[in-house]
């Protein structure tokens, strides 16, 4: 089976809202789970799995969070797929609680992908209304973040 | 911007600010170094901050407050040791960023190998390990602007001449040197040349051809390969045995009849190859911390 096969298997059940889907062949079989952070193939025993596998954002979730639509939000999204972090190691603080005041550019929490500490910054000054993750959740590329109250 | 040069320079400091050009035209175009440091990540983060070029290097005889990841720290007495940070500004679809940890990883084991002899291994995705002992590390830190980043900060730290005293003494029984490993020692400022030099060679590799031609090799010095490996993985623990890195530099771990695809996390090696044939009966809490 090839990552387009795949890729269309994945569509399929986007389109249909199906959580979980199992195919079997007659040299392969393969169960699909959307939602979870890491692809899942199922394989029969001994088969060395193929090395190819799925971009990110076919493999994206569904959305974790309503973004409340009241005007004037600023939505801070992910770049990049990873783990969420709130504070910059265990033993620290938080970056930004809710109702923190930010300035711009201030580091507001870390996605970790690879052992690449990304540091996501606040694009404007303003004050934290929500955040929607908490520590070592997965995010997906573009998912909504936090909520800025931008200072006017 | 910090001080360059110093009377009483180590050797590493002297060798690189005194001596021949680098054989590298991007990396190590600018050296700043110092004797003594916090941390070389956090000087060249800062030097990021005020527009440092694209292969600027930071380096030091000696860190006091050495980083590791998420908040451990990376042991880094003076005089024995490789402690460097360099500075890119990659123009790359944000999924390929964090694939440059393992591309540097890859130019740290062959650069190791190169100089010394030695069969150097990587544990996924940025350690790089000699005979099951961690001999270097990596920590890599971006910095991003909504979709775009603003640079990216790869801090090295190779152990090169520390003895087993040192880091018995310093509750380290994970670690390894160079010395440790091969009973000899090396001119520090020499591996840092091959490593620049290896880092720009499969940085631009990488840059004009993609991850694939990297990830065959990186598979060929993958260390985990048939271990059975602890995962947590977005706060969910699991154990597996490794397939190893796959073409798009996850890890592949296969659990019971499904293979995971690992590409945010951490992993420990329970059992490998070896201790599996010659102790089948090791203890699991025995196992070497690979974080």
């Amino acid at each position: 089976m090839d990552t387009k096969h795949l890729k269309r298997l994945i569509k399929l059940m986007r389109e249909n809202n199906l959580q979980e889907l199992e195919i079997e062949e007659p040299e392969l079989k393969v169960r699909l789970k959307l939602g979870l952070p890491a692809e899942v193939f199922s394989l029969p025993p001994g088969v060395i799995p193929p090395v190819s596998a799925l971009p990110h954002e076919d493999a994206k979730a569904l959305p974790h969070v309503e973004v409340p639509s009241e005007e004037n939000l600023f939505i801070v999204r992910a770049p990049i797929v990873g783990t969420f972090y709130r504070s910059p190691t265990p033993d620290k603080p938080s970056f930004v609680e809710e109702g923190t005041e930010v300035k711009k550019g201030q580091t507001l929490c870390i996605i970790e992908a690879m052992k690449l500490m990304n540091e996501i910054e606040a694009p404007v000054a303003g004050e934290v209304v929500s955040v929607f993750l908490s520590n070592a959740e997965p995010v997906e590329f573009d998912e909504p973040l936090m909520t800025l109250k931008p200072k006017s | 911007m910090g001080k360059q040069g110093w009377s009483g320079l180590p050797d590493i400091i002297y060798s690189l600010s005194s001596g021949s050009a680098l054989p590298t035209t991007l990396i190590g175009s600018k050296i700043y170094s110092f004797s003594e440091v916090s941390s070389t990540n956090t000087i060249a983060i800062q030097m990021a901050h005020e527009g440092a070029p694209e292969g600027t290097v930071v380096i030091a005889d000696q860190q006091h407050h050495g980083r590791g990841q998420r908040g451990r720290a990376w042991y880094s007495p003076g005089g024995v040791g490789i402690y460097m940070s360099v500075i890119l500004r990659p123009h790359l679809p944000p999924e390929n960023i964090s694939q440059l940890t393992l591309i540097t990883a890859l130019a740290l084991a062959e650069a190791v190998a190169a100089a010394t002899g030695l069969k150097p291994g990587i544990v996924w995705p940025n350690d790089v390990f000699i005979n099951g002992h961690k001999l270097a590390g990596i920590l890599a830190e971006a910095e991003w602007e909504e979709a775009n980043i603003r640079h990216l900060v790869i801090g090295i730290g190779v152990n090169v001449n520390h003895t087993r005293e040192m880091f018995i003494e310093n509750h380290l029984p994970e670690a390894t040197s160079l010395k440790v490993e091969s009973g000899h020692e090396y001119s520090r400022a020499k591996l840092v040349r091959k490593i620049l030099l290896n880092l720009e060679e499969r940085y631009l590799e990488f840059l004009s051809q993609g991850f694939e031609p990297i990830g065959e090799r990186l598979q060929e010095l993958d260390g985990t390969v048939g271990s059975w490996l602890e995962v947590i993985s977005f706060g969910n623990r699991f154990e597996g045995e490794s397939l190893g890195i796959d073409s798009t530099a996850a890890l592949l771990v296969r659990v019971g009849e499904v293979v995971r695809r690992i590409t945010s996390g951490r992993i420990k090696i329970l059992y490998n190859n070896y201790h599996l044939i010659s102790h089948p009966s090791i203890s699991k809490n025995s196992g070497l911390s690979f974080l």
